[in-house]
């Protein structure tokens, strides 16, 4: 997982990860860390014109493949929010260091495929986690940047290859990621014959958003069979929360007028009404202490509420 | 067609031409080097290499445009030997040769643009002629010949778009829409919508030079301007630059204006105005025949089957999607009927429940609320939800409001 050159400068300089160490969760200074070479991992470095790749330092797809599964296993410690920013930094760095294996060694294009599609779920479902989490070394720009490059190098090397071979969940998930994207929407029509039946899935969730049925969205996306489908939607539920609620502002407004939470929670798929309260209350100013009905008669938009920069709360879903 | 017995004939022809040093001249040139003009079928002008085929030619004055015709005769060559990867190679050598030795360095003048138009345009049917027929050494994973058009193109365009230049009888922006326009073409044909932008951008800072483009530039750039503000949803910018173009576009172009109303349909109908059907019959749109019909009469079963009936043609002309979205209308429209049968200004909600379900739709009641109330939002209903009552509750004046007046 490592080539030994590295090892061996690691080693020397001290530059070593705590999940290269014996008992990595255990609490004690670095100095007091012993390392486990069989643990190490190649780490990413930054490309430099004055920089010469070493062929022998370049990972096998064997290797790659071996490389990557491991770290998948850290996957386990998201429910622990001590360890799982620790986790996420080692996994997320060496997935680019895998990455830039990849790319050096221009393996091919079936090949590139195969260990992209065992990146991507990482990435769709750490991002769920991050966010909720609100895990302390994520950045969300850097980390929409790196799922982006494996969507994108994923379809390049998709659309290389002359007999396509490839996920078809995969497929439906980079779809439901740009689902809000106006240049992937005649994409996926080429892929009618090849997604079959899931194309009838992207189609019902699009159409909703279309027509304005928001209900029908959030049901549909709860409802999705595989958990990577309902992780590539929820950067999206904000926006549509968003946009749902305006509507339901317009609709809804009479002056005695009420909509009982619960309904409006389950329609928008809050995983609890505190939530639904914190983006009223960021929306609209309406005071969360209002009971267990909204009333939007005469409320207007909060005058520095941003859609295009939602908080946290906008995003609570369970999936 | 001009017919030349020999290559000294037709080299001497556009050197005449070339001495002239106007628009009109660089015209009748750029006939002469297009692989669409008649004079493609003249043996006498396939030469794969001029100079050694005939050591003693004549020789065109001007260097540059001696080199763009013998390579042009090389391209006629190499499309008539089936080489069309070979003849693309060649015609972008002949756009770079231009680019470089003309477009840059003749400053205060701009009279040869229209040679340049020929080239750009020679050069995206060459790429997709070649794009249709790969050689067998071709690599699969290498981009498009149609995408690699946009290099040369864009080298042209950026020439053009640096020119400091204002006066317009010099200027060589007055190349940039003709160019845009290739690069139109290119961009919407590889799916990358987005690179359209700057482009925009550009023309609409254009100024005053704006007005003398051609009107054949100016028709193809609204109609794709019209055609990425449909994707963007922007359905006034849509009828706004595509009616435009339908207006302009003469009648003997008939195949454009097909091609303009393909777009312009499903817009206008977004915003209320259904077309006749003798406006279809005309442009043999029969194919929107029903979906209109349904969409007038708010039937949601037939809009689906109408669209599943002419699927293939809707998507080969990337409107399928748009149309989908015509459901709303429909929605509306029935709702709208409801309304009017009853007669009353509350109406309950199992009411449109119960006509839906007559029409193979199974939504409950949250999911038509949540309709409902985008559509209030959109202000195409006036009216509110009580989610009490189970009631929508519409205005007394003009509840559904026509479309065209709505922005």
């Amino acid at each position: 997982m490592c080539p030994e050159s590295e090892i061996h400068f690691r080693l020397k300089n001290n530059i070593i990860h705590p999940l290269e160490t014996d008992n990595p969760w255990e609490a004690k200074p670095a100095r007091r860390r012993k390392p486990i070479p069989e643990l190490m991992v190649k780490e990413y470095t930054r490309p430099a014109a004055d920089k010469h790749i070493h062929p022998d330092s370049l990972r096998s797809f064997s290797a790659l493949k071996k490389t990557i599964s491991y770290l998948l296993s850290f996957k386990s410690e998201f429910t622990n929010s001590a360890r799982w920013p620790i986790a996420y930094y080692f996994i997320k760095d060496r997935f680019r260091a895998v990455r830039q294996d990849l790319i050096v060694q221009r393996l091919p294009a079936s090949q590139s495929i195969e260990l992209l599609e065992e990146m991507i779920p990482f990435y769709l479902e750490s991002e769920y986690r991050c966010e909720l989490q609100q895990t302390p070394n994520y950045d969300r720009k850097l980390h929409k940047t790196e799922l982006e490059e494996c969507f994108s190098r994923w379809k390049s090397a998709l659309d290389s290859l002359e007999e396509k071979k490839f996920s078809r969940d995969m497929m439906l998930a980079y779809f439901l990621h740009h689902i809000d994207d106006s240049s992937f929407r005649y994409e996926i029509l080429k892929w009618e014959t090849a997604l079959s039946d899931l194309t009838s899935t992207f189609n019902d969730l699009y159409f909703s958003i279309c027509i304005g049925n928001y209900v029908r969205f959030f049901r549909l996306a709860r409802s999705l069979q595989e958990s990577i489908w309902r992780y590539a939607l929820f950067p999206h539920i904000g926006m549509y929360r968003c946009h749902a609620l305006k509507a339901f502002s317009a609709a809804f407004c009479g002056k005695s007028i009420t909509l009982p939470t619960s309904e409006l929670s389950e329609w928008l798929a809050f995983s609890n009404e505190d939530s639904l309260w914190d983006c009223l209350n960021d929306m609209f100013e309406l005071d969360p202490n209002s009971g267990s009905t909204v009333k939007f008669y005469k409320c207007v938009h909060r005058v520095n509420f941003n859609e295009n920069h939602l908080k946290l709360y906008w995003f609570s879903i369970s999936l | 067609m001009i017919m030349f017995s020999s290559f000294q004939e037709y080299l001497k022809r556009i050197d005449t031409f070339l001495y002239d040093s106007s628009w009109s001249a660089a015209e009748k040139i750029a006939q002469l080097i297009s692989c669409r003009d008649g004079h493609v079928e003249c043996r006498t002008l396939w030469l794969e290499d001029a100079d050694s085929k005939i050591p003693n030619r004549y020789v065109i004055e001007w260097g540059p445009m001696d080199d763009i015709v013998v390579l042009h005769a090389k391209v006629l060559y190499l499309i008539h030997e089936d080489r069309f990867e070979d003849a693309y190679f060649t015609q972008a050598a002949m756009l770079q040769i231009f680019n470089r030795e003309i477009l840059q360095k003749e400053k205060d003048t701009n009279w040869f643009m229209p040679i340049l138009y020929t080239l750009c345009s020679d050069l995206r049917l060459l790429a997709k002629t070649a794009d249709s027929k790969p050689s067998k050494h071709r690599k699969s994973e290498a981009p498009s010949f149609y995408e690699e058009a946009a290099n040369p193109i864009m080298e042209s365009y950026r020439i053009c778009v640096a020119e400091s230049r204002v006066n317009p009888d010099t200027t060589k922006k007055i190349g940039i829409l003709n160019l845009t326009n290739h690069l139109f073409r290119i961009y919407f044909k590889i799916n990358r919508l987005h690179l359209l932008k700057p482009l925009i951008r550009s023309i609409d800072h254009i100024g005053e030079l704006y007005e003398r483009f051609s009107m054949a530039d100016k028709i193809t750039y609204k109609y794709f301007l019209g055609r990425k503000a449909m994707f963007d949803s922007d359905l006034g910018l849509a009828e706004r630059s595509l009616t435009y173009a339908f207006v302009n576009c003469p009648k003997t172009c008939r195949q454009n204006k097909r091609l303009i109303l393909m777009y312009l349909i499903p817009v206008k109908m977004f915003l209320g105005h259904m077309p006749t059907q003798e406006l279809l019959k005309k442009y043999e749109l029969e194919q929107f025949s029903d979906v209109v019909s349904s969409v007038k009469v708010g039937n949601l079963k037939k809009l689906d089957e109408a669209l599943e009936e002419h699927r293939n043609f809707f998507i080969e002309c990337g409107i399928y999607l748009m149309l989908e979205k015509l459901k709303i209308i429909t929605y509306r429209t029935l709702f709208k009927k409801v309304a009017s049968i009853l007669g009353t200004l509350q109406i309950k909600l199992d009411v449109f429940i119960v006509a839906l379900r007559w029409l193979g739709d199974d939504m409950d009641v949250a999911e038509l609320s949540c309709i409902l109330a985008n559509l209030i939002a959109q202000k195409k209903i006036k009216g509110y939800i009580s989610w009490h009552h189970q009631t929508l509750v519409i205005g007394k004046v003009s509840p559904f409001p026509p479309l065209s007046t709505l922005s």
